[in-house]
Formats: C-alpha cells, sequence, structure tokens
C-alpha cells in the first residue's frame, strides 16, 4: 500500500488547498483507500462554520469521501493535467456526526467498479477511530471520465 | 452477437444478477436503470459497437430488446 503525506497527496489527486483537506492518503489502486483529515484549530472554515461553534462542514466531508474514492481510479485512468474526472453520482448520503477542531477524521473509500469510464464505489468516514461506533458519513458516489461525458 | 451474449453484457453493465433480464423486460422496471448506467450504455454502444446514442435515441427505450436491438456493429 502507497502512503502519500501532506504536498505529496497532490501527485495523485488534482484537488489543491483550500478544497484539498487530507493530511494523508493511503492507497491500493484499484482497490480501496484511507485518507485522513487532520483538523487544527485554524482550519479556514471554522471561523465561519460556526462563530463560536466550529464543526466540519458537511460539503466538505462529502467532498472529502469523493477525494479518497477519487484517489483509487485516477492514476489507472491516463488523463492530462487538464482532464478531471466528475462526481456525476451522489447517493445514499448519511450524515450523522460531525468533527471539530483537533479530530482526526479517518476516511475508507472502495472502488466497485470502474469500466467505459465511470467508477462507482463508496465512503465511509469516521471520527478519530475508524470503528463503528464513530462513523460519522457515509455515502455511494459515481463519477464519469471527461471522454465519457463527452459522448453524452 | 447472439441474444444470449447480449443480454450478459447488459446484465454485466447493469450489474444484475445473471438471468435476471429478458428481451421485454421494461427498463422501468430495472432499478439499476439509472442516469449513470445510461451514460454507461452510451459509451459502451460507441466503445464496443461504434453506434452513437444520444438522449432521444436513450429516451425511446421501453424494453431490454430495445437496446439489443442496436447492438449491432455500426
Amino acid at each position: 500500500m502507497e502512503h502519500f503525506i501532506g504536498e505529496a497527496i497532490c501527485q495523485v489527486l488534482p484537488h489543491r488547498y483550500p478544497i484539498m483537506v487530507l493530511s494523508e492518503l493511503y492507497l491500493a489502486e484499484g482497490k480501496k483507500a484511507e485518507g485522513v483529515i487532520r483538523l487544527k484549530e485554524d482550519e479556514w472554515f471554522f471561523s465561519c462554520h460556526f462563530p463560536g461553534s466550529p464543526m466540519m462542514p458537511g460539503f466538505l466531508l462529502l467532498e472529502a469521501m469523493g477525494q479518497v474514492l477519487l484517489a483509487t481510479f485516477i492514476r489507472q485512468a491516463g488523463l492530462t493535467e487538464q482532464q478531471v474526472p466528475m462526481i456525476i453520482s451522489v447517493k445514499d448520503v448519511v450524515m450523522q456526526g460531525t468533527a471539530f477542531p483537533g479530530d482526526t477524521i479517518i476516511i475508507q473509500a472502495a472502488l466497485d467498479r470502474f469500466k467505459y469510464g465511470i467508477a462507482k464505489g463508496r465512503a465511509a468516514a469516521f471520527r478519530n477511530e475508524a470503528e463503528e461506533g464513530n462513523r460519522i458519513s457515509s455515502v455511494k458516489l459515481g463519477f464519469a471520465l471527461p471522454d465519457a461525458l463527452r459522448k453524452q | 452477437m447472439t441474444e444470449k451474449e447480449k443480454l450478459a453484457m447488459l446484465e454485466e453493465l447493469l450489474e444484475t444478477e445473471e438471468g435476471a433480464l429478458a428481451a421485454d423486460t421494461k427498463l422501468s422496471d430495472v432499478e439499476e436503470y439509472d442516469s449513470m448506467t445510461r451514460l454507461s450504455l452510451i459509451v459502451m454502444m460507441e466503445d464496443e459497437f461504434g453506434v452513437k446514442l444520444n438522449g432521444a435515441i436513450i429516451k425511446s427505450f421501453e424494453t431490454v430488446g430495445d437496446i439489443m436491438a442496436r447492438m449491432e456493429k455500426a
């Protein structure tokens, strides 16, 4: 399993700060990936979400789960820097918790299928420990490569 | 390509069980036939058969057999 830390994650994913929030990425390409987010007190979103009650925004957690799933197949897609896969399906979203300054979020993603330029998979996020009782969110996502979208 | 092979290809695309589809199966009864699999279908038809499908053609499909009728090399 490959391990990427900080800026090195940009070797795999096209996202950049402030949308790239992953601190670490473990990758078993074509199968599974695990992302780690270490939430510092001064994260850009805590001051606005919410003043006096800082917590991880749900949309950003969803985005981060998408990033970890994308990592499982993006390199085998053979894309150029200008070609970015797009999320085309978001299903069965469950938000059952959140995370706070100082917490660590662990995201586990599994690729179910990658064929005809379409990828499908699942991701789940956990607060501090990757145990069922600590699950804060889960989702099923679909991605399309640019070529597939052009054929529509 | 035989009818059986076409059905197997569609079952694989739709991720349904083997034997779940027949030519007269209504697509409205196939839960897995959603917007994402329709996009996969467009790409599969072009890559495997050289057949281009547009939105109007996709909309006209009512049964699995309607798709199978297009599964011939262009």
